[in-house]
């Protein structure tokens, strides 16, 4: 019996190296593959607001209730989002909206945003996938003024209300992108490189 | 070298359900197999359409003549040796020609793959370990925890098989994807 117990204790430790081994062996591949997915920027057209301008002063109502002003100064940072109902992109990255909404509260407000007359098809919209808790309103001028041309779009402004960086999002990375953008400081991917350019 | 008949067992019962495994894949998608073969370039085109059925057929034979008797074990290790050894200098012929893009053919518990330098490392190993039960084992008597040592270190080696085969898999399309 002591023969059995010593042969699958050895087997066992030999077992478990090679599960470290494989584990170490992982870790590196993530590491890998972190490496490879670096940060992707959201498209950013060249047109609309610049990083720095400040949003236009303009109040709207919400569809979900309550008013929103854009272009004051809120002491918190707002997060734009533009869809529109009939756009299945817009659908697909609404749980990644809700997802960064609840980990970035402390500091960020989100606003979603369409236009279009059919006040209905939006109200339908807003009970279909839940998003009572957003201020959900209808501009086409916010839109315009940002630089909106395609959906889903997103725009991030600080507390002072002045753009940090917009763009087009089709992706949760294009989204993090955004807020990659205002831990850096520069508002797409070209003026990081340029910077680094400058630097070296 | 001596070894415990408890390894001597795990390490012919996972290379058994290896080539069990890989043959039963062959058998399922022999055209697969065959655009495989003919991948290696290394035989006429007239041997493939045998070859097709007689390589897993072979690996069949063999994994059951890795656990059937005693006697039969010795053989059977000794063969599947050989089928190992002759499947790492094939691909190592084909990498060394660079022909990396070729299909492995592997099939069974390591999926499809293009081959690279792991495979023929992968299969050193199996040699190595099969190797080690060529000198015959302790003679002590067996009993019911040797039971689950082998049932579990059969199973555990094929898990780290499959881990280890995908690791390097993953490696191989890492390296390839940043050469291209």
């Amino acid at each position: 019996m002591i023969d059995a117990l010593i042969i699958s204790n050895i087997f066992a430790w030999l077992v478990i190296i090679a599960m470290g081994l494989a584990l170490y062996a992982l870790t590196r591949q993530i590491g890998l593959l972190h490496e490879r997915m670096g940060p992707v920027g959201a498209l950013t057209v060249a047109k609309g607001l610049k990083a720095g301008d400040k949003l236009p002063h303009l109040h709207l109502k919400s569809l979900t209730g309550g008013d929103i002003a854009t272009g004051h100064v809120a002491g918190r940072s707002t997060l734009f989002f533009f869809l529109s109902p009939d756009c299945p992109v817009c659908k697909s990255l609404l749980p990644v909206i809700t997802s960064v909404a609840a980990r970035e509260r402390d500091w960020l407000n989100i606003v979603l945003a369409s236009d279009g007359e059919d006040v209905a098809s939006h109200q339908r919209y807003i009970s279909e996938q839940g998003l009572k808790n957003f201020p959900y309103v209808l501009s086409s001028e916010l839109g315009l003024s940002i630089g909106v041309s395609k959906l889903p779009y997103a725009a991030l402004v600080d507390e002072k209300s002045q753009m940090i960086a917009h763009g087009l999002t089709n992706t949760r990375e294009h989204i993090e992108s955004l807020f990659e953008a205002k831990r850096h400081g520069h508002a797409s991917i070209q003026s990081f490189l340029a910077g680094e350019q400058r630097r070296a | 070298m001596m070894v415990d008949p408890v390894f001597d067992m795990v390490f012919r019962f996972a290379a058994s359900l290896l080539l069990a495994s890989a043959a039963w894949h062959k058998l399922q998608a022999p055209y697969d197999f065959r655009r495989a073969l003919a991948g290696y370039k290394i035989l006429p085109g007239s041997f493939e359409r045998p070859l097709v059925v007689v390589i897993p057929v072979l690996e069949g034979v063999i994994a059951l003549g890795l656990i059937v008797a005693p006697l039969t074990a010795v053989w059977g290790v000794y063969a599947a040796i050989c089928l190992w050894l002759l499947y790492a200098a094939a691909i190592f012929a084909n990498l060394l020609r660079g022909r990396t893009e070729i299909e492995c053919g592997c099939g069974g518990l390591s999926s499809d793959q293009h081959i690279h330098k792991g495979l023929v490392m992968r299969n050193l190993v199996l040699v190595a370990l099969l190797a080690l039960t060529l000198d015959g084992t302790f003679s002590r008597d067996l009993v019911w925890l040797d039971g689950f040592a082998i049932l579990f270190g059969t199973v555990m080696l094929l898990v780290l098989y499959i881990t280890a085969d995908t690791l390097m898999r993953n490696h191989a399309t890492f390296q390839h994807e940043a050469r291209s």
